[in-house]
């Protein structure tokens, strides 16, 4: 290597050669297997660790996401629920109010014929009563003459007969003798 | 009419009256005819007369026997058909010629010697009778008393109504 004079070469040439020579010699295919390894492996570590932050997030948000709904939800149901419960009350409300004004409709209904069929009752109990009183002596006379008509002696009513005329001897007198 | 004498109680309606007239008028026929046999010189005997109608004539004063008597009479008679006030009285039951004789002689003493009385039967009056004049009817039947004491009777039930209350 020092036999044959060579052109002088710069420093800087020789220590870009140096260089060379030298990252040829270090960054040969092992190094850069090796290297290429540890980039493979500190991706794969970035890319889990990544991974990871976005499955937490994602569970996260999933969580937060599913609490958020079963809020919502839970709010919408309970305010339809509510909803429905107002609904159900108010008809339950105006059921009841028709029912009793059925039930008073049917009460005062009920009361008025009560009076008017006691009323009436009254009015044809009187009415049999008066009736009864009023056929009474006629009810009596039939039953005498039932019962005793024919033991009844013209005899023993020649008394009461002479009694009864004697009574009324003046206006007997008097109609004969217009009569006449 | 102004009355001459008192009817016989035996006589006591229109009918009566108008039997006696008809018995009266057969007499008359039959004495005339007696009459007439006896001016022609045949024996007859004088017709009799009913003790009713001798009663009648007796009561009128008038002789039988005489034509003059039985014109009369048949006079008095038509006059009694025609002018004697009567009344229609109704009994329960056909009453006795007895319990007739005191209606008879009760009104013809107090109301009119010359009272006829045409006797009806009622049953549903029951007891008592009823009269009735040309304008008026009298009832004195037990129907009738009954009918005026009806309060009596309607009293006594609500006094029988009353008394297991009590």
């Amino acid at each position: 290597m020092f036999g044959k004079k060579k052109p002088v070469k710069s420093a800087d040439q020789q220590l870009d050669e140096a260089a060379k020579m030298n990252a040829e010699h270090i960054f040969d295919d092992q190094f850069r297997e090796e290297l290429r390894n540890r980039g493979r492996l500190h991706f794969e570590k970035i890319i889990g660790e990544n991974a990871m932050f976005l499955q937490q997030d994602l569970r996260l948000t999933t969580s937060q996401l599913n609490e958020y709904m079963k809020t919502e939800i839970t709010k919408k149901l309970q305010e339809e629920f509510a909803k429905y419960e107002q609904s159900i009350m108010d008809a339950k409300n105006l059921a009841i109010d028709s029912i009793e004004k059925t039930n008073q409709v049917i009460e005062e209904q009920r009361q008025a014929l009560s009076a008017e069929l006691s009323a009436q009752l009254q009015a044809e109990k009187q009415q049999m009563i008066m009736r009864f009183e009023d056929d009474m002596a006629e009810i009596v006379n039939h039953y005498i003459l039932a019962a005793i008509g024919n033991q009844i002696d013209l005899s023993d009513q020649l008394e009461y007969i002479i009694g009864e005329l004697s009574a009324n001897k003046e206006a007997i007198a008097e109609d004969v003798r217009r009569g006449a | 009419m102004e009355p001459k004498a008192i009817l016989p109680v035996s006589v006591v309606s229109p009918g009566d009256v108008a039997r006696l007239k008809r018995a009266l008028e057969r007499h008359i026929e039959l004495a005339t005819a007696a009459r007439l046999k006896t001016k022609a010189g045949v024996a007859t005997e004088t017709p009799k007369v009913g003790k009713v109608l001798a009663e009648l004539a007796n009561g009128y004063g008038c002789d039988l026997a005489k034509q003059e008597g039985q014109e009369a009479l048949l006079k008095h008679l038509d006059t009694l058909l025609t002018k004697a006030p009567a009344v229609a009285m109704s009994f329960a039951a056909d009453p006795s010629s007895l319990f007739m004789n005191k209606i008879v002689t009760w009104l013809r003493t107090n109301i009119h010697p010359m009272l006829l009385i045409k006797v009806g039967l009622q049953p549903s009056i029951a007891a008592g009778c009823t009269l009735r004049t040309t304008s008026k009817l009298y009832d004195f039947s037990l129907k009738n008393s009954l009918r005026d004491n009806k309060h009596l009777l309607i009293e006594g039930l609500h006094a029988k109504q009353e008394a297991p209350k009590a």
